[in-house]
């Protein structure tokens, strides 16, 4: 690009080159600096562009702008009436100040996001009854699809993660009980965390993570398209189309890979005990059914579809909540795994302290 | 004459050929620009418009051939560089949605100038200004934007850097008439005040007839570029029936009367 070149005589600036955003700095500081000359030359102009134009304009203030081009006088032009009004920002509040808004509005909008979940919970248990009503509306094949993208896909990983579990609940136990001398109790502590807790808790958030997840993004991503609403006007429920599959399959799958989470973490705890204390195999199954009974199995199991219900909601609805933009699907579907692992977390806890209070 | 002309050529574009497989798009286009042209690039869907669009800011690397601005290979430019050369106005306006209209004009500033954050606000309101919006419109966020003011802002954000060539991929397309018609004039507008070079993809006939210096027509693989009456006396079938269809005559009408009354 050609150069800018600015000269200082007595009472004039000549600026000469181009005038442009590339030579922004230069430009200004010359101009900044010429002191009370009174005069700005521009014979020499050879390129000029709105951020040049701006700066002439800036300095026009109190200088005569000579020899201007009379095409570069219809840029002048455009740019001053384009130029901001110099009119002060209103002046942004303290940091500090911000985060407590932020916390107050985030705080209202609990009860709204509740009320919202609870409606959205109800419109799914009327398509369930629905559903059982006429059985014939039920859409096979998109539950049988969502059974294997849950479930089968994702054998491999909750069975690795049962198996890491118990053998970490085996090693901590072990080395904890064998101080009293009561190491063989360590098969205890394995099939009662694993069976009532650990097995059913690690699946619900792995799939909360995994296909939780999943819904969100893939119905948000519809929502984006215009699919949902195209399916609206083609006399579609998308409730019925795109909820209710995935809220059965889920309610469907996750006890089952609750069964081989707790198959596998038994089976993972023997192992490790056999290798840690030399104890046989059919000494620990025998000491599993001494300490842990049919109760425990339940329990675990009565969670499993409390946890798929959630999960599946909580993801779908926030898919159904995207709005428009890419950005949104990412939003929700952070969102969505969030609430989705804390909702599983705290009602984890109440059915502790409910199952102790029956005497289960 | 001629040799002014030839330092005036903004750019070349020399046997371009692209080709998807065994099925060839573009056999070998010659065309040049001129600093200060309008040209439009029209032609029927699945011609290779937006293609020999991408190929011209280097976005696709054509199978053959090469495209030089101001005497340079677009493919051996340094991103810096081709910032500075071009802006693009995608089809789909492309703005940043997590940032603010005036962040994503501020964008490139940011990048490529030194300057303040004050000036950059500044320079950006110009843009902003320039395309047709107002200063409020700048804190918001392109999802808040009407398709009319996604279509400006993403234009403020094309000129952020004061191009030399402004590349527009279907600029009108999605804008009632109304809205249409103004973006035109806008482009007239910055045409002739900022000396911008605008090359825009389009089938908007109206486009074509009353803001195009000249009209590149893209079919059977080549490119015939003219200007538009030429182009509408042409022989080939398709860029007659282009024309002089029902919908170009109506454009040439209207291009006609609206020159006939400015």
């Amino acid at each position: 690009m050609k150069d800018l070149r600015i000269e200082t005589h007595d009472n004039l600036v000549k600026i000469a080159g181009s005038l442009d955003l590339q030579h922004f700095a230069e430009a200004r500081e010359a101009l900044q600096q010429r002191g009370g000359k009174r005069e700005i030359d521009l014979s020499g102009l050879t390129h000029l562009d709105t951020a040049g134009a701006w700066l002439l304009l800036q300095a026009a203030g109190h200088a005569k702008l000579e020899h201007l081009r009379p095409e570069y006088q219809t840029l002048l032009e455009l740019v001053k009436k384009a130029a901001p009004k110099k009119q002060p920002l209103p002046h942004p509040l303290p940091d500090w100040m911000q985060t407590i808004i932020r916390l107050g509005k985030n705080t209202l909008q609990l009860w709204p996001a509740a009320y919202e979940f609870i409606a959205f919970m109800g419109h799914a248990i009327v398509a369930l009854g629905n559903i059982i009503r006429r059985p014939s509306r039920l859409r096979l094949n998109s539950i049988t699809h969502h059974m294997e993208a849950i479930g089968i896909n994702a054998v491999f990983i909750v069975s690795l993660v049962a198996m890491v579990i118990s053998i970490v609940i085996a090693y901590q136990g072990q080395v904890q009980l064998k101080a009293v001398g009561a190491e063989q109790y360590t098969v205890n502590l394995i099939a009662v965390s694993v069976l009532r807790e650990m097995g059913v808790l690690l699946t619900a958030i792995m799939i909360a993570g995994r296909s939780g997840s999943a819904f969100t993004a893939e119905i948000g991503t519809m929502r984006v398209r215009q699919e949902v609403d195209a399916l609206q006007t083609m006399g579609f429920e998308p409730f019925e189309l795109l909820v209710v599959p995935r809220l059965i399959a889920l309610l469907l799958v996750l006890p089952l890979l609750t069964v081989l989470a707790d198959i596998v973490g038994l089976f993972a705890g023997s192992f490790i005990m056999h290798s840690l204390t030399g104890m046989s195999i059919p000494e620990y199954f025998q000491r599993v059914r001494d300490s842990a009974s049919w109760k425990d199995f339940t329990v675990g199991m009565i969670k499993a579809p409390v946890f798929a219900f959630v999960i599946a909601l909580v993801g779908c609805m926030h898919g159904l909540k995207v709005s428009g933009s890419a950005e949104s699907v990412g939003k929700e579907t952070t969102a969505s795994v969030v609430k989705a692992i804390f909702l599983v977390l705290m009602l984890d806890g109440f059915f502790s302290i409910y199952f102790q209070q029956v005497g289960l | 004459m001629t040799a002014r002309l030839k330092s005036d050529i903004i750019l070349s574009a020399r046997g371009i050929t692209n080709r998807f497989g065994a099925q060839t798009v573009h056999d070998k286009l010659n065309f040049d620009v001129a600093r200060g042209e309008i040209i439009g690039i029209a032609g029927g869907s699945g011609s290779g418009k937006s293609l020999l669009l991408k190929t011209l800011i280097g976005l696709h690397r054509s199978d053959a051939g090469q495209v030089d601005i101001l005497g340079k290979n677009i493919q051996q430019l340094a991103p810096a560089e081709t910032a500075f050369l071009y802006g693009v106005l995608f089809q789909e306006d492309a703005l940043f949605s997590s940032m603010s209209v005036l962040q994503n004009i501020m964008l490139p500033l940011r990048e490529h100038t030194s300057l303040s954050e004050s000036e950059q606000i500044d320079i950006a309101q110009i843009k902003l200004a320039l395309a047709g919006l107002d200063a409020k419109t700048g804190a918001k966020y392109p999802s808040e934007l009407s398709g009319g003011m996604t279509r400006r802002a993403s234009m403020a954000r094309a000129l952020a850097l004061d191009p030399l060539i402004l590349f527009l991929d279907e600029p009108t397309s999605g804008l009632d008439p109304i809205n249409a018609a103004a973006f035109d004039e806008l482009l007239i507008k910055l045409n002739h005040a900022l000396g911008v070079t605008i090359i825009l993809v389009t089938h908007d006939l109206n486009t074509l007839f009353t803001i195009c210096d000249r009209v590149g027509v893209l079919t059977d693989k080549k490119i015939r570029m003219d200007k538009m009456q030429n182009l509408i006396k042409s022989d080939d079938p398709w860029i007659k029936e282009f024309f002089t269809g029902p919908r170009g005559q109506g454009a040439a009408m209207a291009a006609r009367s609206a020159h006939g009354n400015g």
